[in-house]
């Protein structure tokens, strides 16, 4: 084998490996830089059709609509009900850190406590919504016929007002994310070395104190990543609320106040809206530059959350 | 500890025990009726008094068994308690997490014995616990039949979600098996500069491109077909990429070198090292891409028009806005969720693995 052909080998190699390597890189290029590149141009536009020829260019009319709440009032209503849907994201890691607690001190049925726990999780959201949907119906619902045993008057969950139906919301979104946030968090209580308990015993420290000073610090990294996730899920959450007011364009439970805006609307579920319920209305401009001005904000607030991070994450242990 | 016995009193004993098998239930009633008393009842009502005394007395209970307890537990012994509740089972522990597990199952036994009432029964103001009318499957019969008027039918639409999910997924794994070996174990000249563009992608913001991935694809003809749904997964992601490299990383460089020098060639080595010793990582990407595909509902729902194409959630979601029935509607959530807990309870190991593995964090 003289040195040429090895010379062509090679290069033949180098370019199978180039292609194999490039295929996810191909259909990125096919299937997301396009619309990518699309979206910067239409959100300087106003689009009502999939048809490029019906654009009409308005500048930053679009991003000062958003950013002004001009859409009668919808956006800012939006971004208030997705805030209040975050609230989930403390809740659950909270209550799946006490879970995991309890979880990793019980001597038997570990696994079976953690397979139980992370069940919802592999159900799809239509069915955790809908099975919410059923549980807290105001005729015939669980809860309700619960309460009504217990002599209570029944309530109307989901439609009487917006802080009830957030309530049911974010119950919902702890349900069905709670055993991911456990199964992380057992794993990593597990993995703080006892010997730093055993010390701590000695030296006469409260459970309250060993919690504080070692075990919390100890894992910090995955509450970091929880929160990260969550957070980033919860402000594009658009399914949940989607699936729980029944599907329909128009739910029963308006917003604060504001009789155009419901408080189904998160976000994503507006930027929805204006693409396939109300494209007569708004359209594919404004959508790309409602979808840009989230993307921003998302990215803000991961970005303070790192920081913030910075602060209180300990990689040390 | 044995040498030292310190015989408690029978009394004392059954106290313990009660409190502490008491106390958490007592602590989540006051809660309960804490809850209900600033939530639900008209203010004036007899509910609302019913549950504020309900909660005082829950708070005067715990207060006065916390004293007697505190107040035994230092006259006591105790030494011997600490040794008994480590070697027993911890009803501390336990019952709490009992409890949980009981909340976590309400739902699913509400829509599994809804499932199996009889339509009557279901539909009624009052919910039971126990189809008192008998059992009935005649429900799960109609999920069948329901939308037949529009051209749904939920059989197909399963049959459509499995093959939605399965193409993309089996052709996009082996891509993403190639690309990752490619970035794990070749050497080739533009290896870093791809994988950074590779990780760039993941960057995209999914908000953005909405309205610009529907025009793009409504270009394309592709709309009101599984089209979208199938081709941009064949190309497998970024985040499937990665996983697997991180996995390759592992596999020691010295395995692939001795099958070098026996004259086998970069594919034999894909094929008979890799992918064998990869296994484990390829089933974890598999279950957790199938779940994620049959559970996705936005994509199948901006994409699909025709209820004949419908996958699975889409019917789900069609059909709660169709029959008020809702005992249909549980079978229909039953009928749609088992082979997934199934598929779970099968697979358990490697999600677990999968998700520790994903999330990058030791432990």
């Amino acid at each position: 084998m003289n040195k040429k052909e090895l010379k062509r080998r090679d290069r033949r190699d180098s370019f199978s490996s180039h292609l194999v390597a490039a295929v996810p890189l191909i259909g990125w290029v096919l299937f997301g830089i396009l619309p990518l590149v699309m979206a910067g141009v239409i959100a300087f536009t106003e689009l009502h059709t999939t048809d490029m020829a019906d654009m009409k260019f308005v500048g930053l009319q679009n991003f000062i609509t958003i950013l002004t709440n001009a859409d009668e009032g919808r956006t800012y209503a939006s971004y208030l009900s997705t805030l209040i849907f975050s609230i989930n994201v403390p809740v659950t890691i909270g209550v799946a850190l006490y879970i995991a607690n309890l979880v990793n001190r019980t001597k038997i049925g570990k696994n079976f406590f953690r397979t139980i726990f992370f069940i919802p999780f592999v159900c799809s959201m239509v069915v955790v919504s809908m099975t919410f949907r059923m549980l807290f119906a105001k005729d015939g619902g669980m809860i309700n016929t619960l309460l009504e045993n217990l002599g209570f008057e029944p309530v109307n969950w989901l439609n009487s007002t917006p802080m009830s139906f957030m309530i049911i919301a974010i119950l919902l979104s702890m349900w069905s994310g709670i055993g991911f946030c456990i199964l992380l968090y057992q794993a990593a209580l597990a993995g703080v070395d006892s010997s730093y308990y055993e010390s701590a015993k000695l030296d006469g420290a409260t459970p309250f104190q060993m919690f504080w000073k070692i075990t919390w610090p100890a894992i910090s990294p995955t509450t970091a990543y929880l929160v990260t996730m969550r957070l980033i899920g919860s402000l594009q959450a658009m399914t949940e609320t989607y699936i729980l007011v029944g599907g329909s364009a128009t739910p029963d439970a308006p917003m604060w106040g504001n009789s155009a805006a419901y408080v189904s609307d998160t976000v994503v579920k507006h930027i929805y809206n204006m693409i396939f319920e109300m494209s007569y209305k708004y359209g594919y401009g404004l959508a790309a530059a409602a979808g840009w001005i989230l993307a921003i904000i998302i990215l803000i607030i991961t970005r303070l959350n790192l920081k913030w991070q910075e602060r209180w994450v300990n990689y040390d242990f | 500890m044995t040498s030292k016995k310190i015989q408690l009193s029978i009394p004392w004993r059954a106290f313990r025990t009660a409190y502490e098998f008491l106390r958490p239930v007592v602590v989540i009633v006051a809660l309960i009726s804490a809850f209900l008393c600033c939530m639900t009842a008209k203010p004036g009502s007899s509910a609302r008094l019913v549950s504020a005394l309900v909660l005082a007395g829950c708070i005067v209970l715990l207060m006065a068994a916390r004293l007697v307890h505190n107040r035994q537990l230092k006259k006591d012994a105790y030494r011997l308690y600490r040794s008994w509740a480590s070697r027993r089972l911890e009803p501390r522990e336990l019952i709490p997490l009992c409890f949980i597990t009981l909340v976590i199952m309400i739902p699913f036994y509400m829509v599994f014995i809804t499932a199996f009432k009889n339509s009557v029964e279901a539909n009624q103001i009052d919910f039971t616990w126990w189809p008192t009318q008998g059992f009935s499957f005649d429900s799960f019969l109609e999920v069948f039949t329901v939308g037949d008027i529009v051209g749904l039918n939920m059989f197909r639409s399963l049959i459509n979600s499995f093959v939605y999910t399965m193409i993309p997924l089996c052709i996009g794994l082996t891509m993403a098996c190639l690309a990752a070996y490619a970035f794990a174990k070749l050497k080739f000249r533009n290896r870093q500069r791809m994988y950074r563009a590779l990780l760039l992608t993941m960057m995209m913001p999914g908000c953005v491109t909405m309205a610009t991935g529907y025009m793009m694809f409504d270009w394309y003809h592709w709309t009101n077909s599984p089209l979208p749904l199938i081709i941009p997964g064949c190309f497998s992601g970024a985040g499937t990429v990665m996983f697997l490299r991180e996995f390759f990383m592992g596999i020691p460089d010295s395995l692939l070198e001795a099958a070098r020098i026996d004259g086998a060639g970069k594919w034999r080595c894909f094929r008979y090292i890799i992918v064998p010793m990869a296994r484990p990582a390829l089933i974890t990407q598999f279950i957790m891409g199938f779940i994620g595909g049959f559970n996705d509902f936005m994509g199948p729902m901006i994409y699909l028009n025709d209820p004949e194409g419908y996958t699975v959630q889409v019917a789900l979601s069609f059909m709660s806005s169709m029959t008020g029935d809702k005992s249909v509607m549980a079978s229909a959530c039953v009928i749609s969720v088992v082979p997934m807990i199934i598929l779970y309870l099968v697979f358990q190991k490697y999600i677990v693995n999968g998700i520790s593995m994903s999330s990058g964090l030791k432990g």
